[in-house]
């Protein structure tokens, strides 16, 4: 019993530093993964650069890289403008909701309560946990996390914040638009600048290949 | 042993991630700003335009001029149409 006792302890010990190991690690592989996501969304993004420009440069109107340049960036820019403006209509709607609600119904402390869990706030539909006062115990000498925090707020519906619910919507989707626009950007904006030289140029490679 | 080296390499990459995403969050704040002064700078440019009795976005010469050659190089070259042969024809003319 003297020498079982720690001995387990230990055990359970290493079971949980092994357990947090792999935890750890599947989440590094999990942002890894969402990270290979958006590298594709970029590369995809950056094939509308061809579509806006193949007809100029398979047709000889664009003979330069400084031409195709000016004009693919313009052409970006474009688009930009579209994916923007979609962002820009939907905070525009969410404030025209927020605002008009509160002055329509007299109702100027809503804006205080949009995140508030324990009156009208969006956040009574989610679990609110004490994060700041999380129970944690030494293991190894560090303070690590125990147990799990105490639950704040149970997940409910409530009617009076049925706006709130509606507001955290729309910019929900305006983040989703707003990333897509901005990944969109980046993946024309690379592509134009690694492209740009590349097509109007031949690799000797191939003109080895050719002699 | 193939997947196994590619999910340890994305797992790599992952941690990348996670040390350059300070740099990764300041390249995004860096695009919205560019995104958004595209925006309000071809708003204002293509609006001076529409005002004027423009369209909305002016139209590239190079544009003009591209599809001015697609067409005379389609009238030129008209695409064919390869059409799949009946099932009969396929199987030597002998239809079951």
């Amino acid at each position: 019993m003297i020498f079982s006792s720690p001995q387990v302890i230990t055990n359970q010990r290493l079971q949980l530093l092994y357990l947090a190991i792999i935890v750890i690690f599947l989440l590094v592989a999990l942002i890894g993964g969402i990270g290979w996501i958006f590298e594709r969304l970029i590369t995809k993004f950056g094939t509308q650069v061809e579509m806006d420009t193949w007809k100029m440069v398979e047709h000889r109107v664009v003979t330069t890289p400084s031409t195709f340049k000016r004009i693919a960036f313009k052409k970006s820019h474009r688009r930009a403008f579209i994916d923007f403006l979609w962002f820009y209509i939907l905070v525009g709607l969410g404030l025209a909701l927020l605002f008009g609600y509160m002055a329509i119904f007299n109702d100027p402390t809503y804006i205080n309560d949009l995140f508030d869990y324990t009156t009208r706030g969006f956040n009574t539909i989610f679990p609110i946990f004490d994060w700041n006062n999380i129970p944690t115990n030494e293991f190894f000498g560090f303070q690590l996390i125990s147990d799990f925090p105490v639950l704040l707020n149970s997940p409910r519906f409530v009617p009076e914040a049925g706006l709130s619910y509606g507001l955290f919507m729309i910019a929900v989707i305006a983040i989703i638009v707003l990333v897509r626009a901005v990944l969109a950007l980046f993946g024309r904006t690379m592509f134009i600048m690694v492209n740009a030289d590349k097509i109007f140029t031949k690799s000797l490679t191939e003109v080895k290949r050719n002699l | 042993m193939d997947s196994l080296f590619n999910f340890l390499k994305r797992t790599g990459i992952g941690l990348l991630y996670i040390i350059g995403s300070p740099v990764i969050a300041f390249g995004f704040a860096l695009f919205s700003l560019y995104g958004t002064l595209i925006f309000v700078f071809t708003f204002i440019q293509s609006g001076f335009l529409w005002v004027n009795g423009h369209g909305f976005f002016s139209t590239f010469q190079e544009d003009i001029r591209a599809e001015t050659k697609y067409r005379d190089y389609l009238k030129q070259n008209p695409p064919v149409h390869k059409q799949n042969p009946p099932a009969s024809a396929a199987e030597g003319g002998q239809s079951l």
